[in-house]
């Protein structure tokens, strides 16, 4: 059997979400803590009072706080159908597919169809993957006729498309073109595949289909037209908002972050009709700096579950003093709290010591410093005093919120921010 | 105007790295412990601004984990793979039970600000996990990583751990003369910024205060100097050689001294102060011959002839350019 150290580091892991199917180390803290604001609930409420209706709706939140858990938790409650419709759920990793310099509508829509007529044919109903084919056929037949690839490659057919896209930027180029042109074939195909899906899909007990689409809320925010302050974000969120609309069944796209929390939220959440959901950090506090004793319970209750199933005791692995002090490190941020498990435990062994957390700390707050500028330090510190968005500096901001510098938080009160706990123990603060 | 090529160091082969330092010891210790955890995927970074440093990292993370097979592979931005391409090359049908993988700071353009191979990267994050069921590691220098928290957060946000390393006098020393080789003019803008990063962080690493880091301060603050001069920082590029300058004399290094002064009597020739590029060239034609470096004597004093010209007699017109 493997030492308790190692049997941590893996229960640890911060790259992994939870199943959902996995209810020994999930803790529901959002619906314990916030009930009816549960994400969770909100979504899949929503999804199932909006029969008969094809709708979109957003989820937003910090990378690392637990989305993809979140929503892999939507998709099974909805597949079990506990809000009284089952529901068909598609869930489409945006970036399993998708290019760097492709992030457009059209190329979600694109990777929403394949990942649609895939899970389609997982169930049985194989009419869509003909129909795909067909589709990607044509698109191949014309690529390959306007660009130069090898014979082997043209001759292996559209299994070889991902191989050619991923390689060739005059590939990307010009699939790009021809999915344009071919937009509204894509519409009426889809369209015409949902419709004929949820008859068979009735027959096998669901009663309509929502997709999710996770991994937008990574796509890289660039400036497309510094005069006009217009952003990638806006360009696929708002003006090709018809695009997004396009499919004829509900679909649930994540939000970059930085986009849910700007100016724009309310022009955002009134073009679509819906609201922005979040995933939210755990309130650990208030924005007064009062304990939030429900919160601490279930981050308790997160670190309780790690260590059992790792196969120890709460004294083996820590004292109740270093798991306050990896409380009040963490912010509430989970994949924080186990970078700074899975460190502490590289630097020493088990029980954690304060001297390796205290090495860990201040590695981690060293390293995340690294590219901070003046600018950037007097807007933090400007953000950790009066836990509020600064009017101006409005890029920097964004940036800070993306790139967990700053962490959003809500109260009773409403929104409030914080700088992330790590930059106080920076050198020199 | 371009400057010249200066005279270069003779290239030493250096002695074996020191024992590591304590630090440096403490960070390999965690370094080497995330290695052997339980097999799969984990994400780690490890700062070092020394190419003698990052190498003496690894053969002591195989020294230290014998049974771990190491593999690794610097990247090559002119590579068409990608970087995920090009780690996917070096491991082969193989499985190596850790992957160490350096250059990834060459990815990045930091002239022209953009990093495509990096936002792929990024955003390909999950692909890594599935792909590569053993430890990866980063190797790279402080600006690296400066440049790739912001470029690829999320890949950042999974990291398992980071490790920083200082290097001796002798990396320094190494790292400097690397970053010094070529003439300025030669390299084309992105490397001539990746240059000057790295001569800054290792700036940062030596001490002032220490003798045995004066001769490696002032060879950074020179090339450094260089550097400025071929961006058209004319500021910085006076600062740096000014930096330089009291250092060479404090340790008496006359080549160093007479090269500086070369470089910044051509500064000065550039932004048009001929009096004071006059001053410098004349000094550093003195030291050339001193040295006995005849054919940089004639080069400075051709230079100094030049100031000279554009010098204006009293009582004539002023010099209008």
């Amino acid at each position: 059997m493997l030492p308790l150290r190692s049997r941590l580091y893996t229960v640890c892991d911060p790259a992994r979400p939870i199943p959902a199917d996995d209810d020994v180390l999930y803790v529901d803290w959002p619906a314990q803590l916030l009930a009816t604001d549960d994400p969770k609930s909100r979504l899949a409420n929503s999804i199932a009072l909006g029969a008969g209706t094809a709708q979109c709706r957003f989820v937003t939140g910090h990378r690392g706080v637990g989305k993809t858990t979140e929503l892999l938790r939507v998709k099974a409650i909805l597949e079990r159908g506990d809000t009284g419709r089952r529901l068909f759920a598609p869930f489409v990793s945006a970036f399993q597919w998708i290019q760097a310099d492709d992030i457009e509508a059209k190329a979600i829509v694109f990777v929403i169809v394949r990942q649609l007529v895939t899970d389609l044919e997982g169930v049985g109903i194989g009419f869509a993957r003909q129909r795909w084919s067909e589709f990607l056929k044509d698109l191949w037949q014309r690529l390959t006729r306007d660009i130069d690839l090898d014979k082997a490659t043209v001759e292996a057919g559209p299994l070889s498309l991902d191989l050619v896209l991923k390689s060739s930027a005059e590939a990307r180029r010009e699939f790009r073109s021809l999915l344009e042109r071919r937009l509204p074939t894509l519409y009426d195909m889809v369209n015409d595949t949902l419709q004929q899906s949820r008859e068979e899909l009735r027959k096998r007990g669901f009663d309509d289909i929502v997709v999710i689409v996770d991994e937008l809320d990574k796509i890289p925010m660039a400036i497309l037209n510094p005069d006009l302050g217009l952003t990638n974000h806006e360009q696929i969120f708002f003006h090709n908002s018809n695009i997004l609309r396009s499919l004829g069944c509900d679909v649930v796209y994540t939000v970059p972050i930085e986009l849910a929390y700007s100016t724009r939220r309310q022009r955002f959440q009134a073009d679509y009709s819906a609201e922005i959901l979040t995933v939210p950090v755990l309130p650990l506090a208030d924005r007064a700096g009062k304990r939030n004793d429900r919160g601490h319970d279930a981050f308790l209750d997160v670190l309780r579950r790690r260590v059992e199933q790792a196969g120890g005791t709460w004294s083996d692995v820590w004292s109740d003093e270093l798991v306050e002090r990896l409380c009040q490190l963490s912010g509430g941020h989970f994949r924080q709290l186990f970078l700074l498990i899975r460190s502490s435990l590289e630097r020493g062994g088990v029980p954690i010591t304060e001297e390796a957390l205290a090495a860990t700390v201040r590695r981690q707050a060293i390293d995340m410093t690294l590219p901070l500028t003046e600018g950037s330090w007097a807007l933090l510190r400007d953000v950790h005093a009066t836990k509020r968005r600064p009017a101006e500096e409005r890029s920097i901001f964004d940036r800070m919120l993306r790139d967990l510098y700053v962490l959003v938080y809500e109260d009773e009160a409403g929104t409030w921010y914080d700088w992330n706990p790590l930059l106080g123990e920076a050198p020199g603060q | 105007m371009k400057l010249p090529r200066l005279p270069q160091r003779a290239a030493e082969v250096l002695p074996p790295p020191d024992p590591a330092l304590p630090d440096n010891e403490v960070e390999l210790r965690a370094l080497c412990s995330m290695l052997t955890m339980p097999p799969g995927f984990r994400l780690a970074f490890a700062r070092a601004n020394h190419p003698t440093l990052r190498d003496w990292i690894i053969s002591e993370a195989r020294r230290r984990c014998p049974r771990l097979e190491v593999t690794t592979v610097t990247l090559d931005p002119a590579e068409p793979a990608g970087i995920v391409g090009q780690m996917e090359a070096a491991s082969g049908e193989q499985s190596p039970g850790a992957m160490f993988v350096l250059g990834i700071e060459r990815m990045f353009d930091l002239h022209a600000g953009r990093s495509p191979e990096i936002d792929v990267l990024n955003l390909n994050r999950d692909y890594l996990a599935t792909r590569f069921a053993w430890p990866v590691v980063f190797l790279l220098p402080d600006f690296g990583l400066r440049e790739l928290i912001p470029h690829a957060p999320d890949l950042w946000s999974w990291r398992s751990g980071t490790y920083a390393f200082a290097g001796e006098v002798t990396h320094a020393e190494a790292t400097v003369t690397e970053a010094s080789r070529d003439g300025v003019w030669e390299l084309a803008p992105r490397e001539r910024v990746e240059r000057a990063e790295v001569l800054r962080h290792v700036l940062g690493e030596l001490d002032p205060d220490d003798p045995t880091h004066r001769e490696a301060i002032a060879r950074a603050h020179e090339r450094l100097g260089q550097l400025a001069a071929a961006a058209s920082d004319h500021a910085a590029a006076e600062h740096h050689f000014a930096s330089a300058l009291p250092i060479y004399r404090q340790i008496g290094d006359r080549l160093g001294e007479a090269s500086v002064l070369y470089g910044a009597g051509q500064l000065a020739l550039a932004i048009g102060q001929p009096a004071v590029a006059r001053q410098r060239l004349l000094a550093a034609e003195e030291i050339y011959r001193a040295i006995g470096l005849a054919e940089w004597a004639v080069r400075a004093h051709g230079l100094a002839q030049q100031a000279e010209e554009l010098l204006v007699p009293p009582g004539a017109a002023p010099y209008e350019r």
